[in-house]
């Protein structure tokens, strides 16, 4: 997927209207659900005030509580690795799967072994990954890249999930009745118990680490990362460095707020914490992998966007997002969509490869207002577009134009001018066109779906001078 | 150098990477009075069912009864420490539970329960397996083994060292991935019910 046409994917997707009609449950499931949850608990505010300053304390502490978490993981059992970038993460777990003999892995939904486009390397290495998450398992069917962070086959619809099931499943009786929900979700699950009880490997992400213990935390409602990480001999995490919190009282107070933000449940259906390995009498995994990777988290660190690396990935943002719910994940052209997404991704590959991203917004503030920890998303993004005009990114013709609106907007003499000739263009422009601004030089596309009413009276600094 | 020394090296030299905010206080539920009743309540949220029993006997006539509404086979792996009930005498099959092996329907006790939440706690100890694959999981709590919050669950179970996995498990097992539609039942349980036991 290139980052490079962000405005085509966007008009593409604008007028499909399938992904149209999709988009508009994340606003009747996820926003409403979202607002019962905070509605139903106490202090929802006062939580999520706790919530921001644990993550803001964490960033803060990072080095040493990586290296706490890294002594007590390793205390019991297991092996911590730590990846400079994704290349290296992905060599780092090949190595890993391979010195163990394994062809088949297990996969629990994983940002950030989607970050490392790991599918596609295990693969071409000879090793199959099964993803487990039944949104992320039907994408993986068809091909395709998840398009919301916690809801990976939100642009699809029951009757799309049905034929690729009739496409792939082809064990399957062809004529079966798959015209309900729950139907498609119990041939899943049959489907995918096979391979519960026959990989080789599992591999999983991580919501959170623990420094206290050397516990990785995993949340989902399906049950498939309990499976996936205890039922393999072998089981490897990847997980963000920014993803350390020091106690258990700390973990316990994210997960309040996550699963409130991201699906509107007080609780995921399954949390699941992962300590080292199996000893004697336990059941799981007698070895184990975690591998922390940086890819570009250290270095966003030491910038005025360093609040980005709180983020807990509740997807909130992204259901709240005027932006998204026009045009949903996969026009993002990043695996991390939304506003959240806007402001990662630059930072993992870089500005250049998502220039537009940072002005995929408008700024309403509404990620800002849900954020269970507070990130002043608008800001960021704002710095991310400051950056971007500084380097020249932006089309020449928009550094122009921003170029002379910042030249005049600094002198009131050539300002007021310009508002008069303005008022005075789209007055006559309205005359000509019946009563009201209907086509616009130079900016047709502003005019394209509204028609503008002239102005009236003076300007809005004449009126402030004057009798009020 | 390597990643690792790279990376933190990296980390430490950022002095800039903002003041270190205050510890929080820990979260801790609203205190109740009946904890067992308010596991079951907020069980219930969640699409589990449950009931409290006077004794451990009661429960292989309770599991029958469950069976027999919903329609299900009169048979379920038991954990050993309950299959000493009286499960033949209530009809029920007890079936052998090899360790990797799907279930219709299971019988165990959950180390832990937590009240916040309807929340179960099954841990690596126990071989939590037969629930997590089982079609129906009766777990089994006893009212000394219910906390107000996870944390306190952990602390609990954890003592001097966590066992290898610990599973909260909040209500029978859900997806909303087909349409955002909640359909029960994607991997784990589709249905959960549990007995508060003494």
């Amino acid at each position: 997927m290139t980052a490079l046409d962000f405005k085509g994917r966007a008009a593409r997707a604008m007028h499909d209207p399938q992904l149209s009609a999709a988009l508009l449950r994340v606003k009747s499931h996820f926003v409403t659900g979202r607002n019962m949850a905070a509605a139903r608990f106490a202090d929802f505010e006062t939580l999520r005030d706790r919530a921001a300053a644990i993550r803001r304390r964490s960033i803060a502490r990072m080095p040493d509580l990586l290296e706490r978490f890294e002594a007590s993981a390793e205390a019991a059992g297991a092996k911590v690795h730590w990846a400079a970038d994704a290349a290296e993460a992905r060599s780092i777990a090949l190595g890993i799967l391979k010195a163990a003999g394994a062809k088949t892995a297990l996969k629990s939904k994983s940002m950030v072994t989607e970050e490392i486009e790991l599918n596609a390397y295990l693969e071409a290495a000879g090793i199959q990954p099964i993803e487990t998450d039944l949104g992320e398992y039907i994408v993986q069917l068809r091909g395709e890249k998840p398009s919301h962070i916690i809801a990976p086959a939100i642009h699809l619809s029951k009757q799309d999930v049905a034929d690729t099931f009739r496409s792939h499943h082809t064990d399957l009786d062809p004529e079966r009745d798959l015209s309900q929900r729950n139907t498609l979700v119990r041939e899943a699950r049959v489907k995918l118990r096979a391979a519960f009880l026959s990989a080789d490997a599992g591999i999983t992400g991580a919501n959170m680490l623990v420094a206290e213990t050397g516990s990785i935390v995993l949340v989902s409602n399906e049950g498939n990362i309990d499976l996936t990480a205890t039922a393999p001999r072998l089981h490897v995490a990847l997980v963000g460095i920014e993803k350390v919190v020091e106690t258990w009282d700390e973990a316990g107070t994210i997960l309040r707020v996550l699963a409130r933000s991201a699906t509107g449940q007080d609780m995921s259906s399954y949390v699941t914490c992962l300590t080292g390995v199996a000893g004697e009498g336990e059941t799981g995994p007698k070895e184990s992998h975690i591998i922390l990777l940086d890819n570009g988290r250290s270095a966003v660190r030491d910038t005025d966007r360093r609040e980005i690396l709180a983020c807990i990935r509740c997807g909130a943002c992204l259901n709240h997002c005027p932006v998204y719910a026009s045009i949903g994940g996969h026009a993002y052209g990043s695996i991390y969509p939304g506003p959240m997404g806007s402001v990662l991704s630059p930072a993992i590959d870089g500005l250049k490869a998502h220039a537009d991203l940072p002005n995929a917004s408008t700024l309403c503030g509404r990620c800002e207002e849900v954020c269970p920890v507070r990130i002043p998303l608008p800001k960021l993004l704002r710095h991310w577009r400051e950056d971007g005009f500084a380097r020249h990114l932006p089309p020449r013709g928009e550094r122009v134009g921003l170029g002379l609106w910042s030249w005049m907007a600094g002198r009131p003499l050539a300002y007021g001018l310009s508002q008069r000739l303005a008022r005075l263009g789209l007055r006559t422009l309205a005359w000509m066109q019946g009563g009201r601004v209907r086509r616009l030089p130079v900016v047709k596309g502003f005019t394209a779906t509204r028609t503008i009413a002239p102005p009236k009276g003076g300007s809005f600094q004449a009126r402030w001078k004057g009798p009020r | 150098m390597s990643s690792r020394a790279a990376i933190l090296a990296r980390l430490r030299a950022q002095a800039s990477a903002g003041p270190s905010a205050a510890a929080q206080p820990p979260y801790r539920p609203t205190p109740v009075d009946d904890l067992g009743a308010r596991l079951l309540e907020r069980a219930k949220t969640v699409l589990a069912t449950g009931e409290a029993v006077a004794s451990l006997a009661d429960i292989p006539a309770a599991v029958a009864r469950y069976l027999a509404s919903h329609e299900l086979a009169a048979e379920a792996a038991v954990a050993a420490d309950l299959a000493g009930l009286s499960w033949a005498a209530s009809g029920i099959c007890v079936l052998d539970a090899p360790s990797r092996r799907s279930v219709p329907a299971s019988v165990a006790f959950a180390p832990a329960a937590i009240a916040e939440t309807g929340s179960l706690m099954l841990t690596s100890r126990e071989a939590p397996w037969a629930n997590l694959l089982a079609d129906t999981h009766f777990a089994v709590v006893r009212r000394g083994d219910i906390l107000p919050s996870l944390e306190e669950a952990v602390g609990r179970i954890g003592g001097n060292r966590l066992p290898r996995s610990l599973h909260v498990v909040t209500g029978p097992s859900r997806t909303g991935d087909i349409e955002q539609t909640l359909e029960l039942g994607a991997h784990g349980a589709v249905r959960l019910h549990i007995f508060v036991a003494p």
